[in-house]
């Protein structure tokens, strides 16, 4: 195994509980009193997740059909000659397509590629740019704004859409001037 | 907006379903995710205390307070009404919506995907007590969830561990595309948001 990717990962790995500990150990050291502090938030946040269940039983619903119609497949076929167009390397299509409305779907879609074209492959190298760049707007904004009772998110899904776009371009145009 | 952009993506699925024959899986999609709804709610129930329970710790000791001047910069561009807003309110310490979002922010650039949920859902519960009666959602609101969905991370550690196992010479040698076209996102987000509420502005929609 490569040491910096070693590296890398286990850094990743010591996020939390360093922060975890950390914030705690702060906390107590400015005379908070961290237990109770910490209750209050906890009890808030449990409030929170429980408001939450309606908006994912119907989002999740949306996506699940989304996913499972074959949708995605019908999109790639007619989108395929606008991304030659683009230069967007088509084995890259339905993750740049997945990856606003599924963040497991755009993991598996992810490792396809890499499984399929290889890792250090052109595609391969743009389908890991394309699944880092951008987050799952289709998500995160109905989520957020349906926890605090906003029913019109206003221009936020064509924002992070139109955002999401030029990210793909970027992927796609970054890979080609690194390698 | 999201309305219609959901029941397009209803109709979209509902028709490739039955371009492709596929009732079944359809129906299997629904029962699944709905009850998946509740399966996860409890999971990020438990996250949500845990994140929700460290904020406040972080916020009466002052620690959130730092993380927010970290951010200054750039909160001071984004979000210049809400800062005086909360300038001139001058009232308690705790549960400032400035300091929920940078926490917000700082959690996803260090890539804490689930723990930046509950905060960025206090961010919106602080931003929406501002104008309580409101069911749309403000443009600082917008701008919010625009810097979350380009979620610029600094360790993209689920994308290392996925190319390492599929045996990549080098796992991160994407690093620099991978920042810069997190970036590029980011831009052209907050630029296509800026626009488009000087657009819905200028149509003469509500005053916000």
């Amino acid at each position: 195994m490569n040491p910096f990717v070693s590296f890398f990962l286990s850094l990743g790995g010591w996020i939390m509980p360093v922060l975890f500990c950390g914030i705690l150990l702060y906390s107590g050291a400015r005379k908070v009193d961290v237990m109770s502090a910490f209750l209050d938030g906890a009890w808030e946040g449990l409030m929170t997740a429980a408001r939450l269940v309606p908006v994912l039983a119907a989002l999740l619903c949306a996506i699940g059909m989304f996913r499972a119609s074959g949708a995605l497949e019908l999109l790639t076929d007619l989108l395929a000659p606008v991304a030659r167009l683009l230069g967007i390397p088509v084995e890259t299509l339905p993750l740049a397509l997945m990856r606003p409305i599924s963040g497991s779907g755009s993991l598996a879609m992810l490792r396809e590629v890499l499984e399929t074209c290889g890792p250090d492959s052109l595609p391969g190298r743009i389908a890991s740019v394309m699944y880092c760049c951008g987050d799952t707007a289709f998500y995160i904004i109905p989520v957020y704004c349906g926890a605090v009772k906003v029913t019109d998110s206003r221009h936020a899904l064509p924002a992070a859409l139109a955002g999401g776009f030029v990210g793909t371009l970027f992927s796609v145009w970054s890979v080609k001037l690194f390698f | 907006m999201l309305n219609r952009i959901f029941l397009g993506l209803l109709l979209f699925s509902l028709a490739a379903g039955v371009f492709l024959g596929r009732g079944e899986e359809l129906t299997a999609a629904l029962l699944d995710q709905s009850s998946s709804a509740v399966r996860l709610a409890l999971e990020m129930a438990g996250v949500m205390c845990l994140w929700s329970g460290l904020m406040k710790a972080a916020e009466r000791a002052g620690l959130a307070k730092a993380v927010g001047k970290l951010f200054f910069p750039l909160t001071r561009r984004l979000f210049p009404k809400l800062i005086q807003r909360e300038l001139e309110a001058d009232g308690p310490k705790e549960g400032s919506a400035l300091e929920a979002i940078t926490m917000n922010l700082s959690a996803n650039f260090l890539g804490l995907g689930n723990a930046a949920t509950p905060l960025g859902i206090a961010a919106m519960e602080r931003m929406a007590a501002a104008s309580p009666e409101s069911r749309c959602a403000t443009d600082e609101m917008v701008l919010f969830l625009v810097c979350n969905t380009a979620a610029v991370q600094l360790f993209p550690s689920t994308l290392a561990a996925v190319r390492q196992a599929a045996g990549a010479a080098h796992p991160l040698d994407v690093l620099p595309a991978v920042w810069l076209s997190s970036i590029a996102t980011l831009a052209a987000s907050l630029a296509a948001a800026f626009i488009m509420a000087g657009m819905s502005r200028q149509r003469g929609g509500k005053k916000r």
